[in-house]
């Protein structure tokens, strides 16, 4: 019996603009397992990052809204949490990378700086206290740049973010986010701005070390064959909805819901590289302040009949472990 | 962005600062007065050749000379000594009154402008009171209150002169908020406070410092001002500023008196100027190659 780490149940998030009422999630049902690492993908605005965001307590307030849902996250709902308890969960117990590892370090402190605040952090709450440079926080330091493969670990916690490559300070990130051994970690696109030889050590990299710290992953990426690489779950978003859910090899060997199958079909194919013309999904990913009615998929959707733009067809289980959110089948 | 300071770095500004006449001219006399201002303050009044309070009207009204380099005045006070024995006093003033504002402005501006909603309000509209009256002005209302005396013209400035650096550190911390590792430190678990300490302010202050350095000059011509309206040092204590008031009696026919004063506040005030410009180009990626 696998027990669920994070269940988002129901989640809407709404921003409120100027130009009006952006709906970036609605009514989101997701549920990670212990030890899981769960894929998230679809275009981009379709509301990955906004999950995540949601989970971390760090939507940008006060235009963002949550007006239904619950995310629980060891039988607690963080959405009831203050920003004070929120503090406390965030780093220690979820943890989170992001896309642009170029950016995320601080420019003015060395590498061993920033990675020993975690650290520090986890030794604070875990009741030990350390002071700033004392032996044990650096010996962890060192241990954890060795376990992210940073060669030359002792002089390499001198240097400042501006001497590491993209792929070496991604590694920083990854160490600083699993450093306090968190349940899980929310991964927003982590390889995308890496190159491609890049982005397959920094996979195997996490998908190593999430296994060794027993973490769960929500692993955010817009391309399904890194996700195919490191994920155990796939969940398929598009315009705020989860359209379907079922493990990786359920998605793509038998996807069922018409929007994964024109994703997946508009893959170039080994044999048909020279011949044919790639598929493509026609028209665009709807602006999120005029969503179509019932199933936001129904204009863009070759399988389309009558009943599509009446009512939103529920996420519902059509075999074990595998859900689609179409009423076509 | 925030600038590493290292050795290499410290290499690349030096080098910067010395490929610019203007800026040579702006580090030597800005090394000078603090080096002479240092001096004054270690040795007292042995570093002159005359005792600057010394009167005597038998050399009253000397025209520069090898014997008195910048002449004598009304008293027979030996005009050199005086301008440099006065040198702490405006050290002091320019000094205290950029750094005093300096600290208290980036710690609320950087705070105010992080936290954000009703609180950055608040402080926002409490700069733009002192703001909205000319600094000058504010401090000549301020300084007539309090009564004459060096303190009172530091204090008297400082009201009218936090608010800018408020401003400054306000619109870094803004745009610094954004950034991607502010929001890295937030996932990480870190206090709000202590990014606001940690990463906020550090990479908050290299455009302020910029701007202080500039703005000393400015502060000494203030306190100048200050002083030759009567409102500062008192006499016999020397001050460029009640210098400049003391002689303009006898500009016609001792021009020297009024004169070398004001070429002295002129030189430091420029001379912080250029240096404050060369830092800024020295602190910008763009003049590097």
């Amino acid at each position: 019996m696998t027990h669920p780490v994070l269940e988002v149940h129901d989640l809407s998030v709404v921003f409120e603009t100027f130009e009006g009422r952006y709906s970036a999630l609605n009514s989101i049902d997701v549920t990670i397992n212990e030890s899981e690492v769960m894929g998230l993908v679809g275009e981009s605005g379709c509301g990955k990052s906004t999950l995540a965001l949601a989970v971390m307590g760090l939507l940008p307030r006060p235009h963002a809204k949550v007006p239904s849902g619950s995310i629980t996250f060891r039988g607690k709902n963080l959405l009831s949490y203050t920003e004070k308890e929120m503090e406390q969960v965030r780093g220690t117990d979820i943890s989170m990378i992001f896309q642009e590892p170029l950016t995320s370090l601080d420019p003015l402190f060395t590498i061993g700086d920033q990675l020993s605040e975690t650290i520090q952090i986890k030794l604070q709450r875990a009741g030990g206290n350390a002071g700033w440079n004392s032996g044990k926080v650096k010996a962890e330091v060192v241990n954890w740049m060795k376990r992210v493969g940073l060669a030359d670990p002792e002089s390499a916690i001198e240097r400042y973010p501006h001497e590491f490559s993209g792929g070496m300070r991604q590694r920083v990130m990854i160490a600083m986010a699993l450093a306090a051994e968190p349940q899980l970690m929310l991964a927003d696109e982590p390889t995308s701005a890496l190159d491609v030889t890049t982005q397959v050590q920094i996979l195997r990299l996490v998908k190593s070390l999430v296994s060794q710290v027993r973490a769960s992953v929500l692993f955010i990426s817009h391309d399904l064959a890194v996700v195919a690489q490191i994920a155990d779950r796939v969940a398929v978003m598009y315009a705020g909805i989860i359209v379907e859910e079922a493990s990786v090899n359920e998605i793509f060997e038998n996807p069922l819901h018409p929007y994964t199958q024109a994703l997946l079909s508009s893959f170039p194919k080994e044999k048909s590289i020279k011949k044919s013309r790639l598929e493509i999904i026609r028209g665009s990913v709807p602006n999120l302040t005029h969503i179509p009615p019932g199933c936001p998929f129904h204009p863009r959707c070759q399988l389309m009949k009558e009943g599509c733009s009446m009512a939103r067809p529920e996420l519902r289980e059509i075999s074990p472990g595998h859900k689609i959110a179409c009423d076509r089948p | 962005m925030g600038v590493s300071i290292d050795r290499r770095e410290i290499t690349v500004i030096l080098t910067i600062l010395r490929r610019d006449r203007l800026s040579i001219f702006g580090i030597a006399v800005a090394a000078a007065f603090i080096a002479t201002s240092t001096a004054v303050v270690i040795l007292g009044s042995k570093l002159v050749p005359y005792d600057p309070t010394q009167v005597n009207m038998m050399l009253a009204f000397q025209a520069p000379s090898f014997q008195h380099l910048f002449g004598t005045d009304n008293l027979g006070r030996d005009i050199f000594s005086r301008c440099v024995i006065a040198a702490p006093i405006d050290a002091q003033i320019g000094f205290s009154i950029v750094g005093i504002s300096v600290l208290i402005g980036t710690v609320l501006g950087s705070f105010s402008g992080y936290i954000g909603g009703k609180v950055d309000e608040t402080f926002m509209r409490i700069t733009d009171v002192f703001i909205s009256v000319p600094t000058l002005v504010l401090a000549v209302v301020v300084a007539v209150a309090l009564g004459p005396g060096v303190e009172h013209v530091i204090e008297a400035n400082l009201v009218g002169w936090w608010p800018v650096y408020a401003r400054l550190a306000r619109a870094g911390a803004l745009s610094l908020k954004e950034s991607q590792f502010i929001e890295a430190a937030k996932v990480a678990g870190i206090s709000r406070h202590k990014i606001i300490l940690k990463h906020v302010l550090p990479n908050n202050i290299s455009p302020i410092l910029v701007y202080a350095t500039l703005d000393i000059g400015n502060a000494i011509l203030y306190a100048s001002v200050l002083s030759y309206l009567g409102l500062g040092a008192q006499p016999p204590q020397a001050e460029w500023g009640r210098m400049v008031y003391d002689g303009q009696v006898y500009l016609v026919n001792a021009w020297w008196i009024s004169i070398i004063p004001g070429v002295v506040i002129f030189a430091v005030a420029l001379a912080f100027n250029l240096l404050g410009d060369a830092l800024r180009d020295a602190f910008d990626p763009r003049y590097r190659k």
